[in-house]
């Protein structure tokens, strides 16, 4: 299948699934009392969904790239929980010491998506100073999970400290355990530069990172500059996986699962998998949020609820056929 | 008197605190292959990586006239290809892809692929006799079908130099046949050619010059016939050259 009929179909389905996202639901658009209150809501969320999955999934083919590895992905090698760890903190830093100091002019809103870019910054280069040079999968995945493992429990550090304060105590709790129920217009309007700027910026940079796939030495034979691709790609990595934890919270997989399906269709070049993958990101993560909204249950079932229940077993299959060397994509 | 491409003057490395090649000097011109030959450790795949800007060193690396260090990466890769001995390429990327990546020091990050590098990428193909590999998948090639793309790759990049790291090992005969005839008519072309060899007959037979290092420092630099002698291989290996005739192939087709 060629590229633009793959980005046309993912067109299409993004906006079946958007249409239907906006008037199916608990609430009748049919009431003409709450129907522009309805989807408005619901139009923010689909907003939400979309940046989320199209930022988490260029994340994860970009993250990829750098590493060489298809099994990379900012949920797997910790970056979501360090994105997670830096939200908390930019939280706690407002409300406790922050608040009525700073000019009204800065909004408290600003303060998430800067805290969890700063975050998944800091949580990519701790993985890219101690697993770059060996290029070891095993490694990669490990350090990938202590990063995960030390970044939730210094949040849940934070969370026990916030208690103090009951009403940043909740929201700390609600911004972890994700989802996109409460998202407003506030959090789309800041979230979405930083993801339109990473997933710009991820296309123009996929021709060193195609390049980069027969290792730095090779690239930088052909001319690469291996640590500018290095360093900028940590850059948009981190401002994407930041723009998505902002909105949806730890939603897991999603780099994991949208570039691999794309990338059996696709092949390996970036620049082609790169907006297929902006499409089909967007997609994935709405049609989760959709099920999240109607699956019958007595709260709304987390988003990273379903993204996870997909996700987990796709990973484990994935690991085994790349242990097996059946898939060195 | 031949044009030198390629000048390495001192050049010294050190890794992880060791001193690993001692004030070594290179000189590699138009139209001449060049052997970098010694035992293991002596540090030729260093010297051949370091003259290709690929490790940090000290001491001077001319590239057609110009200080190597100063010239900006896409601008050397334009002038001096290296071909690795095993390539990292894991990705399931066609040969023809491969191949291509030799024109990303002409046209960098951005741009399509103009009918120039196109051209460019089928004559290297052609070169090296890869057209049928095309459309296969890199990782899925045998081990000499990879050397030969890979060869392809370094000749779309169009430089003048190149730098191949024991290019024969692990191949066998019709291919290592193969490879010395194409090295050779692209000396003719005027390439100046760095080879790492392992086996001196080889270097016998398909190199001009050669550059013998032992533990890091030369030995003996000049032609090939100069440098594979008794005193040296003796010095050198530890062992004493015989010189018989050695069993001769050539390819069917008489190259």
């Amino acid at each position: 299948m060629t590229a633009a009929r793959v980005y046309v179909l993912l067109l299409v389905l993004l906006l079946a699934t958007a249409a239907a996202a906006l008037l199916f639901g608990h609430a009748d658009v049919a009431d003409e009392s709450v129907r522009d209150a309805v989807l408005s809501l619901r139009g923010y969320r689909l907003c939400a969904a979309m940046l989320t999955g199209a930022s988490l999934a260029v994340a994860g083919v970009v993250v990829q790239g750098l590493f060489r590895n298809p099994l990379a992905s900012p949920s797997i090698l910790g970056t979501t929980a360090g994105a997670a760890f830096g939200g908390q903190a930019a939280m706690m830093l407002y409300q406790l010491v922050l608040v009525g100091v700073l000019p009204t002019t800065v909004l408290p809103q600003m303060f998430l998506p800067v805290g969890c870019l700063l975050g998944a910054l800091l949580a990519l280069s701790i993985l890219l100073a101690i697993a770059r040079t060996h290029g070891d999968l095993v490694l990669l995945l490990l350090t990938g999970f202590i990063l995960s493992s030390l970044f939730l429990g210094l949040g849940n550090f934070l969370m026990s400290m916030a208690q103090e304060k009951w009403e940043l105590g909740r929201a700390m709790v609600a911004f972890v355990l994700g989802g996109l129920s409460g998202t407003g217009a506030d959090q789309v309007w800041m979230a979405l530069p930083l993801a339109t700027f990473g997933i710009v910026a991820g296309f123009f940079w996929g021709r060193p990172l195609d390049v980069l796939a027969s290792g730095e030495e090779e690239a930088a034979s052909l001319g690469v500059d291996v640590p500018a691709v290095r360093r900028w790609s940590i850059v948009w990595t981190a401002t994407l996986t930041g723009a998505a934890v902002s909105l949806g919270g730890n939603v897991g997989f999603v780099g994991l699962i949208v570039p691999h399906a794309l990338r059996a269709i696709l092949g390996v070049e970036h620049r082609r998998l790169i907006p297929a993958a902006a499409l089909g990101g967007a997609w994935f993560v709405l049609l989760c949020d959709v099920a999240a909204r109607t699956i019958p249950a007595r709260t709304e079932v987390p988003l990273g609820v379903i993204t996870g229940l997909v996700g987990a077993p796709l990973f484990l299959t994935v690991l085994l056929r790349t242990w097996r060397g059946g898939d060195g994509a | 008197m031949p044009e030198v491409l390629l000048k390495a003057a001192d050049v010294s490395v050190v890794r992880g605190g060791r001193t690993v090649l001692t004030r070594v000097s290179l000189e590699v011109a138009a139209g001449s292959i060049t052997a970098i030959l010694g035992p293991n450790g002596a540090g030729k795949s260093t010297l051949l990586r370091a003259a290709a800007g690929l490790l940090p060193y000290s001491g001077r690396v001319e590239l057609l006239g110009h200080d190597s260090e100063t010239l900006e990466a896409r601008e050397r890769a334009r002038q001096l290809a290296f071909v690795p001995q095993r390539s990292q390429l894991s990705a399931r990327m066609t040969s023809a892809a491969v191949v291509a990546q030799g024109r990303y020091p002409h046209r960098g990050g951005l741009g399509r692929l103009t009918a120039s590098d196109h051209a460019a990428v089928e004559r290297a193909m052609e070169r090296v006799q890869v057209q049928e590999l095309a459309e296969r998948l890199f990782p899925e090639l045998s081990y000499g079908e990879q050397r030969r793309v890979l060869l392809a790759r370094a000749l779309a990049t169009e430089a003048r130099v190149l730098l191949l790291d024991e290019p024969t090992a692990s191949l066998d005969i019709p291919h290592v046949l193969s490879l010395r005839g194409t090295l050779r008519s692209l000396a003719d072309d005027g390439h100046a050619i760095a080879v790492v060899l392992h086996d001196l007959e080889d270097a016998r037979r398909c190199t001009d010059h050669a550059l013998l290092l032992d533990r890091g420092e030369a030995i003996a630099n000049g032609t090939t016939d100069e440098v594979i002698t008794a005193e040296h291989v003796a010095r050198v290996y530890g062992v004493t050259l015989i010189e018989n005739d050695a069993l001769g192939f050539r390819l069917e087709d008489g190259r």
